[in-house]
């Protein structure tokens, strides 16, 4: 038995709280929010990770390592996403629940202490981030951003975005630039630090064993997070409604690999109009989002010309990318094929048993997602970034209330807008 | 069937054996709304050779991973993903080294999906065109993997550790040798290693545990046969001690220079002392080179190593090593320092560090325990490996500084495997 609700701390901090007492272990997690511009993104996901590398009662990170430990194996970790234009950055923790330890644990309570140390009381000298912590701390940064090159097929969808969203704030990776990574000094990220946390938007989320109220004592006893000053607004995800222009556009790129990576960029443009986000993922599901998929039966099972291909939304900035690993030769066949099945979609070949076979495995899907306390996390705290507050059980109604000219909808207004290849070459 | 039970985390599962012999595994959830059961075989990437019935048998590389994928043919045509997704479940399988895995995750229709999966693993079905097309998809699969730099780091360390060996061959083939796999293969690796003797179920979720093990009982009945009187034997390759540290540097298209060192030592091979001496192993490593060490505070300050720098202990086939490692800008440093450290362990090993180890454990342990694949895969790994899993807290709880020291300096192989890859110019 869950119980569910959302609550306001103080202006402009927002908490999802859910009791429960499935889970071994507490999770909670807290986000500052704020649009994502190239001017800030980088110190933005930087600074969770200087904030963990001390406070004044444990300077360095041996001693907060230790203090982990001692809190039975909680985890601490920095967290750093974007939700279409808007970037989330904090910390998410995750204490075993006390019922489970010795007595007097009071595990949950000193986690949330420390949590507030490290908020409010980071290691600092001359009133300032350590520099050496700063710039460490930056270094990891730009050798995080690099090593996206590692996985070809992420970084083959981050290049298609780039070429795609050029000009909108989309196109800013979450963890920021390697550029603007090597400007941030102690100076900058502190007085970013200072606004974030006097300013920003909070979302608090717990899950647990501990009702709201007696989780809101123990928040605001141990003072994590100051209460707001002057609230600022973060506005809404620009979508683009749109390609910018009417045919594609066709970017391509060498890597030394033995296969070749292709994306295709589209826009989901009206349906993003008053957008049913259950109509949204219904259509990715029929079409590239499950083994029973429309590219996947007939690109790869039918075809053999992939082990990989899938389509992913997003439904904050209107967006699908369509995802293949293949051979070189086989690149165009596999575009053209893509294209075919959109087109099928668009002319509503599509059956009722497909239909529903798509509404039981995004049912079963979001089913699964109350079995996990992180999972639950990221569909509430998305959504609060988003403005939009609604449980699993409703967006299961929502899900069964959808029709086919919903799906069919959804996939005449979509436009290609972006490919982009990943070739491989020969390494002599 | 047996309960078992630990009231400390507030865990029960029960044991039984349904009438093929075949080993099940109920750990009921019942405020959870989804039911994971997953069906194991103990046959990996690295059982290429066995004998049976005095033949000895060799099989290409990729085999079991083959065999893997074409399960999903069901014999009217039809596949299992198509029933499975109708049914509302999520199915998946995976190869490793020792077992192939297929399971499914399902908040609705228990007994059909359970149906489904045992039926789909026991009625193989393979054409020549299935194969052929097959043989398409895994060639793209074996790209993919071998465009990966941690697995290229990887398969190198394992060679240096083991050879040539079916330890160190890749899962999935070669693209060379899967061209040697036949549907008549395929048959005769199914019927010799999918025997319920060979096998686990476990079941994790929201079940009654008796409601569950009479479906169970009513699935296999009509899908196991009589297992073979006699039981193929693995082949397997014997661990060699290395005789001196090994180098190996290879060129990919990377970002930053990445890095793993290991080391094998002599393996337990089942029971409480396979358990005890794998936590051993991993406290000791987390006592030397994790987040309060000493090690890992000064490398992470010189940016020698990143957040991703971790250790691991792994039991292949009849072999066993530790390896640690990630990204560093710069390998040769980080190598010495790992050695280093290495040299000087005793003095790093204290009762009290070991004490605030097993602390955390406490955390990481309880975590495990809600994670359904998780649990499900360590019940029928509990069955090949014969040990009980609610037994590892305990187990955790009395290892001691000796313990620790005897790994050290009695059981690890004092030469080391160092793989290390550095960014190709493009």
């Amino acid at each position: 038995m869950m119980k569910i609700k959302r609550n306001n701390l103080y202006q402009n901090v927002n908490l999802t709280h859910i009791e429960t007492n499935k889970f071994k272990n507490n999770f909670i997690s807290v986000s500052f929010l704020s649009n994502l511009t190239l001017e800030h993104a980088s110190e933005h996901a930087l600074l969770p990770s200087v904030l963990l590398r001390g406070t004044s009662e444990h300077p360095n990170l041996q001693s907060m390592s230790k203090k982990m430990e001692e809190l039975y194996g909680s985890i601490f970790n920095p967290m750093v996403y974007k939700v279409g234009e808007i970037q989330v950055c904090g910390i998410y923790i995750s204490c075993p629940e006390e019922d489970l330890l010795p007595k007097n644990s009071n595990v949950l309570e000193q986690a949330l202490k420390f949590s507030g140390e490290i908020f409010q009381h980071p290691y600092t000298t001359n009133s300032l981030f350590y520099e050496d912590y700063v710039s460490s701390e930056s270094q990891k940064l730009c050798s995080k951003i690099r090593s996206i090159y590692n996985n070809k097929r992420a970084y083959a969808q981050f290049r298609c975005i780039q070429e795609m969203c050029s000009g909108e704030n989309f196109a800013i990776p979450a963890l920021g630039t390697i550029s603007g990574a090597e400007a941030i000094n102690a100076v900058r990220l502190f007085n970013e630090y200072q606004k974030l946390i006097k300013f920003a938007p909070v979302e608090v989320f717990y899950c647990g064993t501990k009702s709201i109220e007696e989780f809101e004592d123990i928040f605001s006893k141990v003072n994590v997070i100051p209460e707001r000053q002057s609230p600022v607004c973060i506005h809404d995800t620009d979508i683009t409604m749109s390609p910018k222009v009417r045919q594609p556009a066709y970017k391509e790129e060498e890597a030394n690999t033995e296969q070749t990576n292709l994306v295709m960029g589209f826009r989901l443009s009206k349906s993003m109009k008053f957008a049913n986000l259950a109509a949204l993922q219904l259509f990715n599901i029929l079409f590239g989002g499950a083994p029973t998929s429309k590219l996947f039966t007939s690109i790869r099972e039918a075809k053999s010309l992939c082990y990989f291909i899938d389509s992913s939304i997003n439904i904050s900035k209107g967006i699908m990318l369509v995802s293949a690993g293949t051979d070189d030769s086989d690149v165009q066949t596999v575009i053209q094929e893509v294209n075919e099945e959109l087109d099928k979609m668009k002319r509503g070949i599509i059956s009722n048993f497909e239909i529903n076979t798509a509404k039981k495995t995004l049912i079963n899907d979001v089913g699964i997602l109350n079995d996990s306390a992180s999972a639950l996390e990221h569909f509430y705290i998305a959504n609060a970034a988003r403005k939009l507050f609604f449980t699993t059980t409703e967006y299961v109604k929502q899900i069964r209330a959808v029709d086919k000219n919903e799906i069919v909808s959804v996939a005449k207004n979509i436009s290609l807008d972006q490919i982009f290849i990943l070739r491989s070459s020969s390494y002599n | 069937m047996l309960r078992l039970e630990d009231k400390k985390i507030k865990e029960t599962a029960y044991l039984g054996h349904l009438s093929c012999l075949l080993p099940i595994y109920i750990v009921p959830k019942a405020d959870y709304k989804s039911i994971y059961a997953v069906i194991a075989v103990k046959y990996g990437g690295a059982c290429r050779k066995y004998i049976l019935n005095g033949k000895e048998y060799e099989t290409p590389s990729g085999m079991a991973h083959f065999l893997e994928h074409k399960m999903f043919d069901m014999p009217d045509n039809s596949n299992a993903f198509y029933i499975f997704s109708s049914y509302g479940a999520d199915c998946n399988a995976f190869t490793s080294k020792d077992m192939t895995a297929y399971y499914f995750d399902a908040t609705k229709k228990f007994n059909e999906n359970l149906e489904l999966l045992i039926r789909m693993v026991m009625t193989p079905y393979y054409t020549s065109d299935s194969v052929s097309k097959e043989r398409g998809i895994i060639k793209q699969e074996i790209k993919m993997v071998e465009d990966d730099p941690s697995y290229i780091a990887y398969k190198n360390l394992l060679l240096m550790l083991f050879g040539n060996s079916s330890v160190s061959e890749p899962i999935a083939g070669t693209c060379n040798s899967i061209e040697r796999i036949t549907p008549e293969l395929l048959y005769q690796c199914h019927r010799d290693f999918y025997q319920p003797t060979n096998m686990a179920i476990a079941i994790v979720g929201n079940v009654e545990p008796e409601k569950a093990f009479n479906v169970a009982e009513h699935c296999t009945s009509q899908y196991f046969h009589t297992p073979l009187p006699v039981q193929p034997k693995i082949s397997a390759d014997e661990q060699k001690t290395i005789e001196e540290t090994n180098i190996r540097t290879e060129y990919a298209s990377i970002s930053a220079p990445q890095l793993l060192v290991g080391s094998s030592f002599a393996p337990q091979l089942q029971g409480p002392s396979y358990i005890k001496q794998k936590l051993t192993a991993e406290f000791t490593l987390q006592l030397l080179f994790g987040p309060s060490s000493t090690f890992y505070a000064k490398n992470y300050s010189d940016d020698i190593i990143r957040s991703d720098f971790d250790s691991e202990v792994e039991y292949i086939s009849r072999c066993s090593f530790i390896m640690l490692g990630g990204e560093s800008r710069n390998p040769e440093l980080l190598v010495d320092n790992i050695l280093r450290t290495f040299n000087t362990a005793e003095e790093l090993v204290s009762t009290f560090e070991l004490e605030r180890v097993k602390r955390s454990f406490i955390g990481s342990y309880l975590r495990s325990w809600e994670d359904f694949e998780e649990i499900g895969i360590s019940y029928v790994e509990s069955e090949f490996y014969r040990y009980n899993p609610l037994e590892v807290y305990d187990i955790s709880q009395s290892i001691k500084v000796a313990d620790c020291l005897n790994f050290l300096y009695n059981d690890l192989n004092k030469n080391m495997a160092i793989s290390i890859l550095m960014p190709r110019k493009e």
